[in-house]
């Protein structure tokens, strides 16, 4: 009767029939069956739902999606109680518990007898991910000796509750000083180093803006930190500093385009002197009006002259208004989408490619000065939790091949954006009773499509490919894995939300082979200079234009492409609907596979989920790679 | 023995040709590496002969081996044909030069249709040399030129081309190749290759070989007065066969201003024609006035033109300033839109011919442009031998060099006069590349392939691209053979690539990633090229043709009508129930999954219309991706293919050994 197989956890709540489909709303999703096509999507994905011209559900979706079903109920009365029972369904929860991806935990424990071992599978991403911030401190090589030192100031969160328990900061600078910084700056997010470039000791820091305010207050403590991040640079220079072979770019001498200029370029502007601090980047991404106009608030940024060694930037990236009004924009004219007449300029007008132009071109300034200058970077916006990690988590991406690795990816993410409080409850909007929509934007999605264009761009040198990046857009927004859900580190620790929710890392784990870039040129060790400008920047269509979208090379053709020598199977193949096959109601496989809103648009069947791999295990993975095989043995 | 080898140790030489003469040279040229106000560059000899114009690089390492390398234009190499603009400044001003000049610039900003630009500066050169070379290149490259001054004609004699040129394209200059080609769509059964016009007894325009209707006697074409047949497509002309019968034709339209007997002669001829197709069972014939439903050649010409300054960028602050607006810059060129609507009439035609099993007869005053491009662009779409490389070469062939298209004017290699000039050629590889990009796996060639054919236009020791029809080249091939006695020429082809790659350069050409169509037997090619079976799983309607096939007859009677009474746009339009039958037959295939092998129709909604980036941003510093893009891309999906070949034969050895 219920159209679909139930996620372990899941209960239909309310099942229909319209004239030409069942309908069901179930704790998680909702579920539209027609006879050749299925609407499909997590009920947290569904930012409104409304009726439009009497009978058609109007639904907006938090990644870009617009969905419009005509319901041809018996009555109106009819469809107004479908939309009512979607309202509520869709409201945001009274408590955290409400949300589905406790449930399902609890169930997924539930059925399995050795509980211990499969709550491991289940919710533990991997040692990469739970010990990441020691094993980053040995990777990147920080002299914990006499130079850098963890402190612990904020254990408990006592210091800094959007901050992690742990803080890297330069040996010299104690407690107290730390405590006297944090009073000067906004939520206390003091400047604290996450990222050091092996090569020549370069770090990136960030914080969260000065609290200069109208008065211009200056704090010692605060310009001695600063200062000292660049000094302990120096002194814990990089492994190979004599410099005398250009490493950037060069790394790797098989890149085709990788032209020689640009190591030229490297090796003369590069000044390898231990010595001496280099001067110290700051980075504001906001425009210096912005940054100007924030004193009003109590805020501001840095004057030049109380910070020695330091020179101030200003990018001129957009707040999360904008953004967010833009990301409207964008899925207004997706949705307008085949009325092709003025594509170009609507898009134009939505100015998302341009915000992330800037963007990328935040990380490229940051990038470039820690590898070709060697100079330390500090990067802050207002708060530090939205542009701050976009752009360091974008500049770590092209400097260090890791991250570019599924498991650097994993420890990125979960140490740039969740670690230092990006607040991923109140900008998804299923942050508990907050009904502001002023809070809302889609910050880390717009951020996984600069990694996205990153991608397109350098299609050799990431592991994961498009289709882990579309699922991760996924389930930032349908709350079935609890890696996403709260504000910050401190509140998921409140809850308990790691031992009471799976891990979004299960489902994207390193050994989920349909999720491997099948081009993946390991062992590079370039740096990625990407372009940056408007032209070479494209829509994503595989999360805002799903059901245009092409296939992507690699992913999806190894399913609908039949194998060779089987004539057969390609006529019947023109007879099968888009329905991937992972998609039949009888196949163990589907019931974890949940995440595709859309059935035409979820142009990637390549779920796997952890559930079937525990009982399937090797077969599920068999299959798998003999895709892959395929695909490669067809040229 | 036309240079002398200077004693200086450093002296560069260009690298000539056979039959390539150096008509002048300065030195101590400046060449810009970027004209970004770095005035970075390089030092260097600035030659101009009757091939290129070159830059040779007194720095110039011969180590800096390019990865991908034409071995006939060189890096900074410009042939004439190849030369779009060429600015001098004056004290910062830009000036565009033509003819003869007063005063020499200092610099040189020289514009090349294939979007590279050069910027050197004079200003070190000894006066006379810039004199020299500046209206060397002048007059060599922007003025009106004979055909026989063509480097084409001086390298053939120079170098006697005794490759045999075949290789698997089919060259349509043969009625053998015709009657193949009907054989293999199994258009045979209604059409038939001719010979009359052998030795253009006929028509110049026409080849000397083509297919009409099989009730089309080769009589009634002789005896047709000799002023319809001169000039045009008088008769229609088969282009291609679809699995189910129905057949593409090309016909030209009817003059405006026709005396009475001409129209009364055409008449009678084409209604003979049309009564005897119209025996039963009737064939349903549906025309396209191509002239009337697609964009003028003058607004392809005025968009292409606006276009491609979108990508001849002077400077970096250019770039930038630009890229805000880059997007409705783009919108205003109307190119992309163009290239939109011309793909949407090729889905048309491609619904008419495979869903109403009708005939479409295109028309157009010419039929060898727009004809030419929706023609090309149908058989791409439904038959999927012209989406391998030899395939589409073939079709290159059938439906523009012997299908008479105008090279020579609409690229104004001669300078003649600009208005002929329309990159229809260019509108076809631009329709191309957008489905290359939709649909990698379909196809056997790269974009890549696709952006040195276009390169290729402007390279004039091919032969393909440098004539305005078969009758032309015939004529001028024959016509200096007597004098130099050594036979015809023998021109090269543009097909046979190895002339300007070397074979490594030509494995970015093949798609390593094309779906290839298991063959059962590799003996039988022909039998392996039966796609038709397949398709049939589309929704045709057939419900639909019966209840027209009444039609017909009355539809003749119209058309003739119209046909000679005035135009023919109005009535032909399909305009009253085409657009839903062609949004709901494409929406239903775009509903399935796609067969590479099978009929490929293009997504044409506006994101899906993208600009060519390889060929239109290449040359721009500023977009170049060090380490990335699709050319290191390729390079590894190569690397990939060789270590799946070495492995499988490995596990050949093995197995043959364990065996």
């Amino acid at each position: 009767q219920v159209p679909f197989t139930v996620l372990q956890g899941e209960g239909v709540e309310y099942l229909g029939h319209a004239n030409d489909a069942v309908i069901a709303i179930s704790n998680y999703r909702l579920h539209i069956k027609f006879k050749d096509s299925v609407i499909n999507v997590p009920l947290r994905m569904m930012e409104s739902v409304e009726c439009r011209d009497m009978f058609q559900l109007h639904i907006v979706c938090k990644d870009s999606k617009v969905i419009r079903y005509l319901c041809h109920f018996s009555t109106f009365k009819q469809c107004q109680e479908w939309l009512k029972r979607l309202t509520r369904a869709i409201a945001r929860p009274a408590k955290p518990e409400d949300l589905f991806a406790f449930a399902y935990h609890a169930w997924c424990l539930g059925v399995c007898v050795d509980e211990e071992d499969q709550h491991a599978h289940l919710c533990r991403p991997g040692d990469h991910v739970k010990y990441r911030f020691e094993m980053e401190l040995v990777r990147m090589g920080f002299d914990l000796q006499n130079v850098w030192r963890v402190s612990d100031i904020n254990n408990n969160y006592k210091l800094c509750s959007s901050y992690p328990q742990k803080l890297l900061v330069p040996v010299w600078i104690t407690d107290k000083e730390l405590e006297n910084v944090a009073s000067f700056r906004s939520w206390k997010r003091i400047p604290v180093v996450v990222y050091r470039h092996v090569r020549n000791g370069a770090v990136i820091a960030r914080c969260s803006q000065p609290e200069i305010s109208w008065w211009g207050w200056r704090n010692a403590d605060d310009e001695y930190l600063v200062t000292s991040i660049a000094k302990a640079c120096a002194l814990n220079p990089g492994v190979k500093v004599s410099g005398s072979v250009p490493h950037t770019g060069s790394g790797d001498s098989r890149e085709p385009c990788d032209a020689d200029f640009d190591s030229s370029l490297t090796a003369c502007s590069r000044v390898e002197n231990s010595g001496t601090p280099q001067k110290l980047l700051i980075l504001d991404a906001r425009s210096y009006t912005a940054a100007v106009a924030n004193r009003a608030k109590g805020g501001g940024c840095e004057c030049e002259e109380y910070y020695p060694n330091c020179e101030v930037v200003f990018m001129g990236m957009a707040n999360i208004h904008s953004i967010r009004n833009s990301f409207q924009y964008l899925r207004a004219v997706c949705s307008q989408v085949p009325d092709p007449s003025n594509w170009l300029s609507a898009l134009e007008s939505t100015k998302w490619l341009q915000h992330l132009s800037v963007m990328l071109k935040a990380a490229v300034l940051v990038s470039s000065a820690v590898d070709r200058e060697g100079r330390p970077v500090l990067v802050h916006c207002s708060d530090g939790w939205d542009r701050t990690p976009q752009i360091v988590a974008l500049a770590k991406i092209l400097l260090d091949p890791y991250y570019r690795t599924m498991e650097g990816f994993q420890v990125l993410v979960e140490s740039d954006w969740l670690d230092f409080g990006h607040k991923f409850g109140d900008r998804c909007g299923h942050q508990e009773k907050v009904e502001d929509q002023n809070e809302q934007c889609p910050v880390f999605l717009q951020w996984l499509d600069a990694v996205h264009q990153l991608l397109k761009q350098f299609p050799c040198l990431f592991e994961f490919n498009e289709a882990f990046l579309v699922k991760l857009v996924q389930h930032t927004y349908s709350c079935l894995y609890g890696t996403f859900l709260g504000n910050s580190p401190c509140e998921r620790e409140m809850h308990n939300i790691y031992k009471r929710t799976c891990s979004v890392w299960s489902l994207l784990r390193a050994g989920n082979k349909n999720f491997h870039n099948l081009l993946y040129m390991p062992g590079s060790e370039q740096v990625l200079h990407p372009v940056c400008h408007v032209r070479a920047l494209h829509v994503w269509t595989a999360v805002y234009l799903p059901a245009s979208s092409p296939h992507p090379l690699g992913q999806d053709d190894m399913d609908i492409y039949p194998p060779p020598g089987s004539q057969s199977q390609e006529f019947s193949g023109r007879c099968l609907d888009r329905l991937p096959k992972t998609r039949s109601m009888d196949d163990l496989l589907s019931a974890c596979d949940s995440s595709s809103p859309l059935t035409r648009t979820s142009s990637d069947p390549n779920l796997n989920n952890h559930c079937q791999e525990v009982r399937v295990g090797l077969e599920a993975r068999h299959t798998t790679t003999e895709g892959a095989e395929l695909y490669l043995g067809e040229g | 023995e036309i240079h002398i080898k200077e004693p200086i140790e450093k002296e560069v030489n260009p690298h000539l040709l056979p039959g390539e003469l150096l008509l002048c040279e300065a030195s101590t040229v400046y060449k810009y590496i970027q004209e970004d106000g770095s005035n970075r560059g390089s030092y260097g000899k600035l030659v101009c002969t009757n091939f290129k114009i070159a830059f040779l690089d007194d720095s110039a390492s011969d180590d800096n081996e390019l990865q991908f390398k034409n071995k006939i234009v060189g890096e900074n190499d410009i042939t004439l044909q190849c030369v779009d603009q060429i600015y001098g400044v004056y004290d910062e001003k830009k000036k565009l030069l033509t003819g003869q000049l007063r005063k020499y610039p200092e610099k040189l900003i020289i514009y090349c249709k294939d979007l590279r630009v050069f910027n050197f500066c004079l200003r070190y050169t000894k006066e006379e040399e810039v004199k020299r070379i500046v209206s060397g290149i002048l007059h060599h490259s922007q003025t009106p030129k004979l055909l026989k001054r063509l480097f084409l004609f001086s390298y053939a004699s120079a170098a006697p081309n005794n490759t045999d040129g075949r290789n698997q394209t089919v060259m349509f200059d043969t009625l053998e190749d015709w009657r193949d080609e009907l054989e293999r769509t199994k258009g045979n059964v209604k059409y038939k290759a001719v010979t009359t016009n052998e030795g253009y007894k006929v028509s110049e325009k026409l080849p000397s070989y083509f297919v009409v209707p099989i009730c089309v006697s080769e009589e009634s074409i002789l005896n047709l007065p000799i002023y319809i047949t001169w000039s045009m497509f008088f008769v229609q002309i088969w282009c291609w066969s679809c699995h189910n019968g129905a057949a593409l034709l090309k016909m030209s339209a009817f003059p405006k201003e026709q005396d009475d007997i001409a129209s009364q002669t055409q008449k009678a001829f084409l209604d003979g024609i049309y009564k005897t197709i119209s025996k039963p069972p009737y064939e349903l014939l549906k025309m396209d006035d191509l002239s009337s439903s697609l964009p003028s050649l003058q607004d392809i010409q005025t968009a292409y033109t606006r276009f491609k300054q979108l990508f001849l960028i002077d400077n970096s602050t250019d770039f930038w300033a630009t890229d805000v607006k880059w997007f409705s810059l783009l919108e205003s060129t109307n190119w992309l839109e163009i290239i939109r609507r011309v793909l949407k009439k090729a889905i048309e035609v491609a619904e008419c011919l495979e869903r109403q099993q009708t005939n479409v007869l295109l028309i157009e005053e010419s039929a060898t442009d727009l004809c030419c491009v929706i023609s090309s662009l149908v058989q791409v779409m439904m038959d999927s031998y012209s989406r391998t490389k030899s395939g589409f070469q073939s079709l290159i062939q059938k439906e523009w060099v012997i299908g008479g298209h105008g090279f020579l004017d609409r690229c104004n290699h001669l300078h003649k006069s600009d208005k002929e000039e329309a990159p229809v050629f260019l509108l076809l590889l631009n329709c191309v590349w957008q489905l290359v990009q939709q649909y990698p796996p379909a196809f056997e060639f790269t974009e890549t392939y696709l952006t040195v054919l276009s390169d290729s236009l402007y390279v004039p020791i091919f032969s393909t691209f440098f004539f305005n029809s078969q009758h032309q080249k015939d004529t001028s091939t024959s016509g200096e053979s007597l004098k130099t006695q050594s036979g015809p020429f023998r021109f090269l082809t543009v097909w046979d690539w190895s002339v300007q790659f070397d074979p490594k350069a030509q494995a970015f050409l093949n798609n390593p990633f094309y779906a290839e169509k298991p063959k059962p037997d590799k003996s039988q090619r022909k039998t392996a090229r039966f796609k038709h079976q397949r398709q049939l799983s589309l929704p045709l309607t057939q419900a639909k043709s019966p209840m027209k096939r009444g039609f017909f007859r009355e539809e003749t009677d119209h058309l003739i009508k119209n046909i000679l009474g005035k135009r023919i746009g109005k009535f032909i339009n399909s305009s009253d129930e085409l657009p839903n039958s062609f949004r709901e037959f494409y929406d239903s295939w775009h509903s399935k999954p796609v067969d590479y092998h099978g009929l490929l129709l293009p997504r044409i909604d506006g994101p899906e219309i993208k600009v060519w980036a390889q060929r239109y941003l290449r040359w721009i510093p500023e977009a170049q991706l060090h380490g990335g893009g699709t050319i290191a891309t390729a390079a590894k999906i190569l690397d990939l293919m060789e270590e799946v070949q070495s492995l499988q034969e490995k596990m050949d050895e093995e197995c043959s050994q364990a065996v």
